[in-house]
């Protein structure tokens, strides 16, 4: 379908539903998801409110594909400020329950105020009730969705929830649907939380609806699909394949960026991933896909019933999602930690409590090297001994997180907060507080611009200069591949779909020849670019009016000034510095990275 | 014929599934003409042309343009890897 053309306004304080119709002068501006999410949000709130205040505001925002069978077509996004990071937060999800809100009538939810106490919303197509949570308020997702299922009678009930790590405000707290799919990243579930939202509970039974002609789009949806066969790519190894590559290369963050390649990673891979261990157990159970996924690049694992984290707790034996390639560097490398099942196993408390796993993994990494450098002592951590690649350790911390518990509450801050706390802020790997992705910015050049301009902190979805990066450490280009991937991203991210496609067979026209099929007016390459370019200005104004600025485009000291300890960048820095000028030249912005009134009236954002 | 050699070939990510000749997970040993090159490990394998392929021998990062003078010997490590992007 294309738009549904109708927004539902929650007010949390009044407890006031109402549906709206959506803008469609935005929609053609901004296409959907989170380009449209960003512009309701700008709109409607005072950026340099704080984020956890009744004032943010809470967007749940479909694309014009989402609820499609077009591939990957049950993608959708929250877009708030982040809690993390006092940036603009929009954080992607897949599974279900994006194509269940759009099949229910809706392309927005938009949130506003707070409820007094706990409360979930449920939606039945037209049918939409504010219930009591209190009941629910403690529980984890695990036991908040089947419950919801339960009271509701309807085993098709599709849930988004936060777990007690949004409850209990969590920097990086996210929103997980369908048990273990995530809107994971910038802390948009501990806004859920700060508005006492437990849970969105969704069931869609309405027909889908194109702008255009059914048929046809039906038979371009087959023709496109077609085109992703590769069958031995993400769906063999999922994103974890990538762990070989950037630990050969000398990109892969190890022991909070002090190394770049790690000597456990071996144990983390698809290979360990895949074969059985000394019990006979493997850690792989098979692969998933989310909602018309034809891809399939999701890990679902069991933990080894012997390893110390579960053998006394059964009711983890089952299967859950596992390590994909950011959970293995973050749960693995990052922490120096080369234990398959405890890293599984932080990735299940992250599924659980409702916690992004990046940013958890990237805190108790800051935190063991604040451990090792005498910092943080016995006392502070509560007696558990904080060294890297202590996985017992890491298996603890990520309970107590979860929880609210313990040493747990501090790194419940994110790494920003907790070495600002202790003294030794330049340990926090971050950009605007959102700890790295599983890429080193002084082997790949442009990772680092991209982490250091990225509107919602330091993100590897954000831009894609991977290609170029694994070629050449040399700056001259990276600007303009940094700054026209940027663009492009922020146009996938509005339709509905997955930015994997695009690495599985797809071009950008296999996209637009699908929402060309959907929706009204006529979407080219330079329409792209242009509702693209449009989204980053407008997410950077967000940046600007809540505070941020170019003092907040940088990285941190390690990468700029930290010689790469080894790799094929051994030796290297990241050249900020040279590569920055460049980029806000290319955008239209002027030196401090405000865009230039005659940018801002190019874009329509004037 | 010329003498064979053998050396340690890793395919890296989902070039994996282009190993010329069964081995382990992600790795063979594979045999070569002695005196051999980098081009001629390359055409052996033969990865399809729309895949772009980068080269470490012996840990050392190699240019396109020096394939065909770089000569392999008996147990050196070829690397070969995607430059596409992860997860």
């Amino acid at each position: 379908m294309s738009w549904q053309q109708t927004i539902l306004r929650v007010n949390l304080s009044s407890g006031e539903c109402r549906a709206e119709p959506l803008n469609m002068e935005w929609a053609e501006l901004y296409l959907g998801q989170r380009g449209l999410g960003s512009k309701y949000l700008l709109e409607e709130m005072d950026p340099a409110v704080d984020a956890l205040s009744p004032d943010n505001k809470l967007i749940f925002a479909t694309g014009p594909l989402t609820g499609t069978m077009a591939s990957t077509g049950g993608r959708y996004s929250v877009i708030t400020k982040g809690a993390l990071t006092g940036a603009i937060a929009c954080s992607n999800s897949g599974g279900r329950f994006g194509a269940e809100l759009k099949l229910a009538g809706y392309d927005l939810l938009i949130f506003e105020g707070a409820a007094e106490q706990p409360v979930y919303l449920y939606i039945h197509n037209d049918q939409v009730e504010l219930h009591d949570a209190t009941e629910l308020w403690g529980k984890t997702v695990w036991e908040t969705e089947p419950q919801l299922k339960a009271l509701h009678e309807d085993p098709q009930l599709k849930v988004a929830s936060i777990g007690p790590a949004g409850e209990n405000l969590c920097r990086y707290a996210c929103v997980v649907n369908d048990l273990h799919r995530a809107a994971g990243r910038s802390g948009v579930g501990t806004v859920m939380g700060a508005k006492k939202l437990k849970a969105i509970a969704v069931r869609g039974t309405k027909g889908v609806r194109t702008d255009k002609d059914m048929k046809s789009l039906f038979a371009t949806i087959n023709r496109v699909n077609a085109r992703l066969t590769d069958k031995d790519g993400l769906s063999r190894d999922g994103t974890l394949a990538m762990i070989d590559v950037t630990n050969h290369f000398g990109s892969l963050p190890t022991r909070n960026n002090l190394d770049i390649q790690f000597d456990g990673a071996d144990k983390l891979n698809p290979a360990a991933m895949q074969t059985p261990n000394e019990h006979g157990h493997t850690n792989l159970v098979r692969n998933s896909a989310c909602f018309g996924c034809t891809i399939g690049c999701g890990r679902l694992c069991h933990i080894d019933p012997t390893h110390f984290s579960v053998k006394d707790k059964p009711q983890y034996h089952g299967a859950s999602g596992g390590l994909e390639y950011e959970t293995a560097y973050a749960l693995g490398s990052a922490c120096g930690v080369d234990d398959i099942d405890a890293a599984t196993y932080a990735r299940f408390m992250c599924n659980e409590y409702g916690m992004d796993p990046i940013s958890l993994g990237g805190t108790i990494a800051a935190a063991m090297e604040l451990f090792e450098a005498g910092v943080l002592t016995l006392e502070d951590t509560g007696g558990i001994e904080l060294r890297f690649g202590s996985a017992e350790a890491l298996c603890e911390l990520a309970e107590l997180t979860g929880k609210g518990e313990g040493f747990g509450r501090e790194i419940a801050l994110g790494s920003k907060r907790l070495t600002e706390k202790y003294g030794r802020p330049e340990l926090s790997m971050s950009v605007k507080g959102q700890e790295f992705a599983a890429y080193d910015g002084r082997s790949m050049q442009g990772m680092g611009l991209g982490y250091a301009t990225s509107n919602r902190g330091a993100c590897h979805l954000r831009a894609d200069p991977y290609g170029h990066d694994f070629k050449t450490r040399e700056t001259p280009g990276k600007a303009e591949v940094v700054k026209t991937s940027q663009d492009q991203i922020a146009f996938i991210d509005s339709s509905g779909l997955c930015l994997f496609p695009s690495g599985s067979g797809w071009k950008i026209s296999d996209y637009l020849e699908l929402i060309n099929a959907a929706c009204a007016g006529d979407w080219d390459e330079a329409t792209m670019r242009e509702v693209g370019e449009r989204i980053w200005n407008l997410e950077r104004q967000f940046n600007l009016r809540a505070g941020l600025g170019r003092q907040d485009d940088t990285l941190p000291k390690r990468i700029l000034e930290e010689p790469a300890p080894s790799g094929v960048a051994k030796g290297m820095v990241n050249q900020l510095g040279d590569m920055l000028p460049e980029y806000y030249q290319l955008r239209g912005w002027d030196g401090d990275g405000v865009p230039k009134p005659d940018t801002l009236q190019r874009l329509r954002l004037a | 014929m010329s003498a064979e050699m053998q050396v340690r070939l890793r395919m890296l990510g989902d070039l994996r599934r282009y190993l010329p000749v069964a081995g382990g997970f992600n790795d063979c040993e594979l045999g070569l003409p002695a005196g051999a090159t980098v081009q001629q490990l390359l055409e052996r394998v033969a990865v399809p042309a729309d895949k772009a392929v980068l080269v470490t021998h012996n840990g050392t990062m190699l240019a396109e343009a020096d394939y065909r003078a770089t000569v392999l010997h008996a147990q050196d490590e070829v690397v070969l890897f995607p430059p596409v992007k992860g997860g």
